[in-house]
């Protein structure tokens, strides 16, 4: 499904429904809303729910994701494979993440150094050739 | 390569801490590693020491955490939890994963006695925070 541009959180929403994520698409607007908030957190930004969506919908993995939110405001998914990877990533804006990851024999993965907040680009690049998502064919 | 605690201040191994997890930070029923994650100018990660409160009665001892942190005006969601870590543990995985030695030590604020932190890292430690959350042994709802 071709990735269109979108400019509110309910777009993303629905996007993800139309990709059969409805789980996912309620967890997002629960972290739009004010919600559960605890005292100086924020809701989720647009420009890091943009992020998340643009990485979603590029990859696929295996086992699951769930969605999280950091008091800035960032999305953070966190993945669960079925062996030994691991993989957190908080969506700063359309342009840095920061995540910790781990590959299959268990441990942590460096892709710019020692760095954990690098670009979108190299951090997508890196978890791909780390087998930890592959592009999605589809 | 077990690790030795030379400080005296540092709680001992056998002890635990809780660290509150907002409905936000439980994705799936596990911790989020954004829980143990120290936001950018933070000296350290708060948590609260169990034995401070009863030496074995868990239920009471996350009890006893809610009110103190309630107790000084911070709000606890009913949809929350306690992520519960026992200080040997967590301490020993993270010195395996990242060759890196945590301090858990009580910080003795008058308005919470049981106030402890992890100091030994910083906001960009995404690992640690990871490994602190795999090292979580229980959660437990605020409520």
């Amino acid at each position: 499904m071709a990735l269109a541009p979108t400019t509110t959180i309910a777009e993303i929403s629905t996007f993800l429904r139309k990709m059969g994520e409805h789980e996912l698409a309620d967890r997002l607007d629960y972290l739009a809303s004010d919600e559960d908030l605890d005292p100086g957190e924020s809701p989720i930004t647009l420009e890091s729910a943009q992020a998340f969506l643009e990485l979603f919908a590029s990859v696929e993995f295996e086992g699951t994701v769930g969605l999280g939110s950091s008091y800035e405001g960032w999305v953070y998914a966190q993945w669960s494979f079925p062996d030994e990877r691991a993989l957190g990533v908080w969506f700063i804006d359309t342009e840095y993440m920061k995540y910790t990851a781990r590959d299959k024999t268990g441990n942590h993965i460096d892709i710019e150094g020692s760095a954990r907040t690098i670009e979108r680009s190299k951090l997508m690049r890196g978890l791909v050739q780390k087998e930890l998502l592959s592009w999605r064919t589809s | 390569m077990a690790y030795q605690l030379t400080e005296e201040n540092n709680l001992l191994p056998e002890h635990n801490v809780a660290r509150y997890c907002g409905p936000r930070k439980i994705i799936n029923g596990t911790v989020a590693y954004d829980v143990f994650l120290l936001r950018i100018g933070e000296g350290f990660l708060s948590t609260n020491w169990l034995e401070y409160f009863h030496p074995s009665d868990r239920q009471f001892q996350v009890v006893a955490v809610r009110n103190a942190l309630e107790s000084k005006g911070f709000r606890v969601s009913r949809n929350g939890g306690f992520a519960i870590l026992n200080v040997g543990t967590a301490v020993q995985r993270v010195y395996n994963d990242s060759n890196l030695l945590l301090n858990f030590r009580p910080l003795g604020q008058p308005s919470d006695p049981s106030h402890t932190g992890i100091f030994g890292y910083g906001a960009d430690d995404t690992d640690i925070a990871e490994s602190l959350a795999k090292s979580v042994q229980e959660i437990h709802p605020a409520s």
